[in-house]
């Protein structure tokens, strides 16, 4: 197994590696393919990389992992992504989840679930948006009530409902969010749990989105019996776990979808006649691409050198969006009736990811949230009244 | 340079600067200022960091000066220093395209150029991948007043025989057209950042001491909005800077200068409508940023220019290059 000893020779390394096996990783759908083909192909190809040792660089030994800089992580999946091998945003759920068991789970049940997690025999999901809680994700409501006294009861009752939680429909497992203190406790009294998705009481109802691909779910709980060492960090420390998702998803997660939207927009550009106005476009797009990617970059390298993460991200979530626009609104521009009218494999994907950009501005705190954080904390202009 | 010494500098520089009061020095007085500052040290051990930081600092300090003919002709390999006075170099006035042409034995040079024009020895051009210097006194210069009068510009001019080649002075180097650009868009991209620092400071100060309906216009979110949206701009201009900081090259030094164009035209946008009347004034330092910004835009290419440019480079190779890894 090749040992590298720097992340450019493990992107050496890598890009080798995936070059000789390319046919055996390769979809086997054209185009983009359905959702159920796409999970089936990511999580075909995690096994792979499982195997090949790939997938467990940058990941603690722990749990199942062969250590090394998170970074590691970040270049597999921006490489894979390059390589239109899976959807970027479907394999970033590894980046948000895995370390969140790493840090609040008990070392055994780390141990026990993250390499299955790695290794593509299972997915899981997010449970944390519910249908009054959008930007303001403190005002949560799914209630999670011990049996008996909260400091030594063994099994706790959930009940409630999420909303928006990706791929919850593929999930065996969920880390979900909670309120264990009194309604208005806010970020004080909410609790993480570890929940097995076949557990009596819990029912997925999928979400059709905008481009008609299934990939949200509504989550209800009814009466759902969890055990207390499936506890994540501590009672009413919930927000602590969820916080901790932050410097992964501004990082690594968006470093994957930028390389997947320098691979579209290099698909849009061999697409397009060499016209001034088409070049101009173009170029305005790889403005913003450029921008997003080098301040990913320092952004990742003050992580790296120990630098906590925090308010300063809200301009690379503005950025990511920005960059998101750019090449899909460009792709609107420049591929006339694709996106409207061709019902080819072709056309299919540019209007499925094309109507999917939309949402760029909204999910993980609105852009306009994103620059109230920015005013507030960056530019220091006090409380808004 | 590791960070603290470039941080060090960079606070050296500003604070020196901010001393002088630009906004009453003129561009020879801060030419001073950066010798005794040790510049051309600076410039002759660790180019890219100095440029970097001197430029950003002259721009947040609204400082005219010849820095860039400096970086420019170490650029090209050519002394700073001609005869008996420092050397000028002729900048486009439009776009890119060098600003001398030959027309069979004869050069024709159409450009402008910095403070220096009032003192220099010679101007010095590029053609045909070797440069020439002009003796002053053979060269037409006239001083340029335009929108910015503060950054004392000249438009020079010339017409006759071939002059002598400055190759002999070049060390290592070739005189190529493409390293000036290169080096330019990276100065005036960094002295961008420093523009844009500026006028963003202005207008949040302002937001917060105005008073309108009895509460400070920084608690309008429709303001904070304007004011964030400028922050974000100016990071990631920051990011595209220091990048090419890094790894000088034309590519990453034009994708600089373009985004510094965009950057400017954003928070200028932005900053003028949150200081809106006082804004309009020349009692407010405001102004100055705003003119040197759009200045600064159309040397060597403005955003528009660039975009293209690079939009058309991307056609033709078919080809959109990630550039800067992890």
């Amino acid at each position: 197994m090749v040992r590298s000893a720097t992340t450019a020779e493990f992107r050496a390394d890598l890009h080798a590696w995936l070059d000789v096996h390319e046919a055996e990783l390769a979809p086997t759908y054209r185009g983009m393919g359905t959702l159920d083909e796409q999970i089936a192909q990511m999580q075909r190809v995690k096994a792979i990389l499982y195997e090949a040792d790939w997938m467990r660089y940058g990941w603690p030994e722990r749990v199942g992992g062969l250590g090394g800089a998170a970074a590691l992580r970040t270049e597999l999946g921006a490489s894979l992504a390059a390589r239109d091998l899976m959807d970027p945003g479907h394999f970033s759920l590894v980046e948000v989840l895995a370390p969140t068991l790493i840090d609040f789970a008990t070392p055994a049940l780390a141990a026990e679930v993250v390499p299955s997690l790695l290794n593509g025999s299972e997915m899981w999901c997010q449970g944390f948006s519910e249908p009054e809680t959008g930007s303001d994700l403190s005002s949560l409501r799914c209630r999670a009530v011990a049996e008996g006294d909260p400091s030594t009861a063994t099994q706790w009752i959930i009940n409630g409902q999420k909303v928006w939680t990706s791929l919850a429909h593929f999930s065996d497992r969920c880390v979900l969010l909670t309120r264990t203190g009194p309604p208005d406790s806010k970020h004080l009294g909410i609790t993480a749990f570890f929940v097995d998705m076949d557990t009596p009481g819990i029912t997925v109802r999928p979400i059709e989105m905008i481009n008609g691909v299934r990939e949200f779910a509504e989550v209800f709980f009814d009466d759902v019996v969890v055990s207390t060492d499936r506890i994540l960090g501590s009672v009413n420390g919930g927000w602590a776990v969820a916080m901790s998702i932050l410097p992964f998803e501004r990082s690594s997660c968006f470093w994957q979808r930028i390389a997947y939207l320098y691979q579209r927009l290099q698909a849009l550009t061999r697409l397009s006649e060499p016209t001034d106005r088409n070049a101009e476009i173009i170029g305005n797009a790889f403005l913003e691409l450029h921008a997003l990617r080098t301040r990913s970059r320092s952004t990742q390298h003050r992580l790296a050198a120990g630098a906590t993460l925090g308010a300063e991200t809200s301009i690379d979530k503005v950025l990511v969006a920005a960059g998101e626009h750019a090449v899909y609104n460009a792709a609107r521009r420049l591929l006339h009736n694709t996106i409207t009218l061709d019902d080819t494999v072709h056309g299919e994907q540019w209007r499925t990811e094309y109507l999917y950009s939309r949402s760029a501005t909204i999910y993980g705190g609105t852009a306009e949230i994103q620059r109230n954080i920015i005013a507030r904390r960056l530019l220091n202009l006090g409380d808004e009244r | 340079m590791d960070p603290d010494e470039s941080e060090l500098l960079t606070a050296t520089v500003r604070d020196a600067l901010a001393h002088a009061a630009p906004h009453a020095s003129t561009g020879s007085a801060i030419d001073a200022l950066l010798a005794e500052l040790g510049w051309s040290d600076m410039l002759a051990s660790a180019p890219s960091e100095a440029i970097s930081i001197v430029f950003s600092c002259l721009g947040y300090a609204n400082a005219a000066s010849s820095a860039l003919d400096d970086a420019l002709l170490d650029a090209l390999g050519v002394d700073a220093l001609g005869v008996d006075a420092a050397r000028c170099v002729v900048l486009p006035a439009r776009g890119t395209d060098p600003p001398a042409r030959r027309d069979g034995d004869r050069l024709v040079v159409d450009g402008i150029a910095t403070v220096r024009a009032e003192t220099a020895s010679e101007f010095v051009v590029v053609v045909d991948g070797a440069a020439f210097g002009l003796p002053a006194a053979s060269v037409r210069v006239a001083s340029i007043t335009g929108i910015d009068p503060r950054s004392e510009l000249h438009r020079v001019q010339f017409s006759g025989p071939l002059p002598k080649r400055l190759q002999e002075l070049i060390v290592e180097r070739s005189a190529d057209w493409t390293t000036v650009v290169a080096r330019a868009h990276h100065a005036l991209a960094a002295e961008m950042i420093g523009v844009n620092r500026a006028m963003l400071e202005l207008a949040c100060e302002h937001a917060l001491s105005r008073v309108q309906f009895d509460r400070p216009i920084a608690t309008f979110q429709a303001v904070r909005h304007r004011l964030a949206e400028s922050l974000v701009a100016i990071e990631a201009l920051g990011a595209a800077v220091d990048a090419a900081t890094e790894e000088p090259s034309p590519i990453l030094a034009m994708l600089a200068k373009a985004i510094g164009g965009r950057t400017t035209r954003t928070v200028a946008a932005h900053c003028q409508q949150v200081l809106a009347g006082i804004g309009f004034t020349t009692d407010h330092a405001f102004h100055r940023y705003l003119k040197r910004g759009l200045v600064l835009d159309e040397l060597f290419g403005t955003a528009d220019d660039l975009a293209l440019a690079i939009g058309r480079t991307l056609m033709s190779e078919g080809s959109v290059p990630t550039l800067v890894e992890l």
